[in-house]
């Protein structure tokens, strides 16, 4: 059955009103930032499970849906599970130093192997949930405000931040009517004769390209019609203009007290870090 | 019976913050060799019950009936209803997906593995049924046709899969008046001909009040009523309660209430409206039209 955006959820805002959603975006980027930057460095279990306790406060307090956020997940799996195989399989020590498990030709599996893999399948599984959490907690808008707060002092050297951040926010946006459009094409496919749900994966890949050219012609068209929209708008205008901004942004007691658990956890983890590296 | 639904219910992204209730316990049924209308406002859950009739989506719960047998059985084979059910969707451009026509309308034969002259054979009839030379036409660019023509030609790409079910989903969205009377002139000509079973899903009651034999109007998923065109007219408040926009006579009569309380709504075309008034009229005297000035005549 074809229900693509079921499953697809990456990056959709939930307007539930809690806490984290009314957020000052200038706050969560800064916070989702710092956690990006902490998870890439750490490389020890506890430190992480330091970090899950966090992500669990931080789950409780945004009122999404576990279960949700988790179903966001699968589509995922199958490569993680690659990524680790390939890891554990073609692992290699700096010092060779290393406890065999299994061996045959240039294939190992050593149990160093097997920690080092797992660390990066917990990492990016952080970050995974850390960007989502911020796509799901964030509006469209709330996100390019705070982003081109952030980027402004750039503008002064030259470098035109709103224009990157308005290009980035387009990007997200075409993401769902991108599944959409996918949807309703297989839709038409369907109802000629093709079966999606038949065949095996390279049958199936082969029926997906010819989804590729309308998509790609509906969405030139799409950008197009945009970029009319939006000069239409007065979007860029002259140098030396500047848009104003019709919601001020402000950072109060709840922002405080979240960047200084943020702050926190990457001093407590870092510590434990040092402590014991694994 | 060609397709009945029991007691169907649907919601799209189920289990997410987004999940919306499309079809709430909705059972009609749509019979063999006639014109089935569907009519209700956005969020009705038109669109939903197309996908569902073409076995492209599965209801959460509730069955689905296709000549009897329950569409979503695992013993059920799904290739009956894709090859004897064809769907034109909302906008055709969703609809169209190779470049040139010619490729578009033998989609289907070429995936059913038709040989090559049989195929052809088929495109040709599909694209001369909607009005469309096969010569001129088959090697034009898909992208390139107008409005009407990428209407006719995703009925042309239907018809080479020889359904003997067509349903339309709001076919006549986005175009103008005379394109729109030629749409439903050729589904009319095309039931005839083709002997065809017609599935018409509109918004409004104008395209469907000439074309249906039934007409179910729905409401947030749910039945509202069902009848005969001329039984759907009746309810004239009801449908303005909705926001379903009345065809031109209908509205005419409705607006006529208030001159003549005793006039009926369920007038088809412009003609039974000039025989109602002149009923309504000669039956109260005459005396409200004549009095402003207005002669039947006119109307």
């Amino acid at each position: 059955m074809i229900e693509l955006s079921r499953d697809i959820t990456f990056g959709q805002y939930i307007n539930n009103g809690s806490q984290v959603a009314r957020m000052d975006p200038r706050t969560k980027l800064l916070c989702a930032v710092l956690l990006i930057i902490l998870f890439s460095f750490l490389s020890s279990f506890i430190a992480f499970f330091v970090c899950l306790l966090f992500c669990a406060l931080l789950q409780w307090n945004s009122r999404i849906p576990t279960g949700y956020v988790l179903r966001s997940f699968k589509p995922f799996l199958g490569f993680l599970v690659f990524i680790f195989c390939i890891e554990v399989l073609f692992y290699t020590s700096a010092t060779q130093n290393k406890t065999l498990l299994w061996h045959w030709a240039f294939l190992n599996v050593s149990w160093e192997g097997i920690i080092r893999s797992a660390m990066t399948i917990v990492r990016v599984l952080f970050l995974y949930y850390i960007t989502s959490m911020l796509l799901f907690a964030t509006s469209l808008v709330d996100l390019t405000d705070g982003m081109e707060a952030l980027l402004s002092p750039l503008q002064k050297i030259g470098i035109p931040a709103n224009a990157f951040v308005m290009v980035l926010v387009i990007a997200f946006k075409f993401v769902p009517i991108f599944v959409t459009e996918v949807e309703r094409l297989m839709k038409a496919q369907a109802a000629r004769g093709v079966r999606f749900d038949q065949g095996n994966f390279i049958q199936r890949t082969m029926k997906i390209a010819p989804l590729l050219v309308p998509l790609f012609i509906s969405g030139f068209k799409r950008a197009e019609t945009l970029s009319v929209a939006m000069e239409a708008r007065c979007y860029g205008g002259r140098p030396g203009w500047r848009r104003s901004k019709r919601r001020q942004l402000n950072f109060d007691r709840y922002d405080a007290l979240v960047l200084g658990l943020t702050l926190a956890l990457c001093l407590i983890t870092v510590v434990i870090n040092f402590v014991s590296p694994v | 019976m060609l397709f009945e639904m029991k007691n169907v219910y649907h919601t799209y992204m189920r289990g997410t913050p987004f999940a919306v209730d499309s079809l709430r316990g909705l059972s009609l049924s749509i019979p063999q060799g006639q014109t089935t209308a569907l009519v209700g406002p956005t969020k009705a859950g038109k669109s939903t019950i197309v996908d569902m009739l073409a076995g492209l989506i599965k209801p959460a719960s509730g069955t689905l009936l296709f000549e009897g047998d329950d569409v979503f059985a695992s013993s059920f084979d799904i290739e009956r209803i894709r090859s004897s059910v064809g769907v034109v969707f909302q906008s055709p451009e969703a609809q169209i997906f190779e470049e040139t026509v010619g490729k578009d309308v033998s989609f289907g034969p070429r995936r059913k593995k038709v040989p090559l002259a049989e195929s052809r054979r088929l495109v040709k009839e599909s694209l001369e049924a909607v009005g469309l030379d096969y010569e001129d036409f088959r090697s034009r660019y898909t992208y390139a046709l107008s409005g009407g023509q990428k209407r006719r030609v995703a009925i042309a790409g239907v018809l080479a899969l020889q359904p003997r079910v067509i349903i339309f989903d709001e076919p006549s969205a986005g175009l103008d008046p005379r394109g729109r009377r030629e749409l439903l002139e050729l589904i009319t000509r095309l039931k005839q001909q083709q002997n065809l079973s017609i599935v018409y899903v509109s918004s409004g009651l104008d395209d469907v009040i000439g074309l249906a034999d039934t007409i179910y109007v729905l409401d947030r998923g749910r039945l509202a009523f069902q009848g005969t065109p001329r039984e759907i007219l009746a309810h004239a408040s009801e449908l303005a309660a909705l926001d379903i926009a009345l065809p031109e006579a209908a509205q005419i009569a409705v607006a006529l209430r208030d001159t003549l309380p005793n006039i009926r709504t369920d007038v088809l075309n412009l003609n039974e409206l000039e025989a109602e008034i002149i009923r309504v009229e000669g039956g109260t005297g005459g005396i409200p039209l004549s009095g402003s000035g207005v002669s039947p005549e006119i109307l």
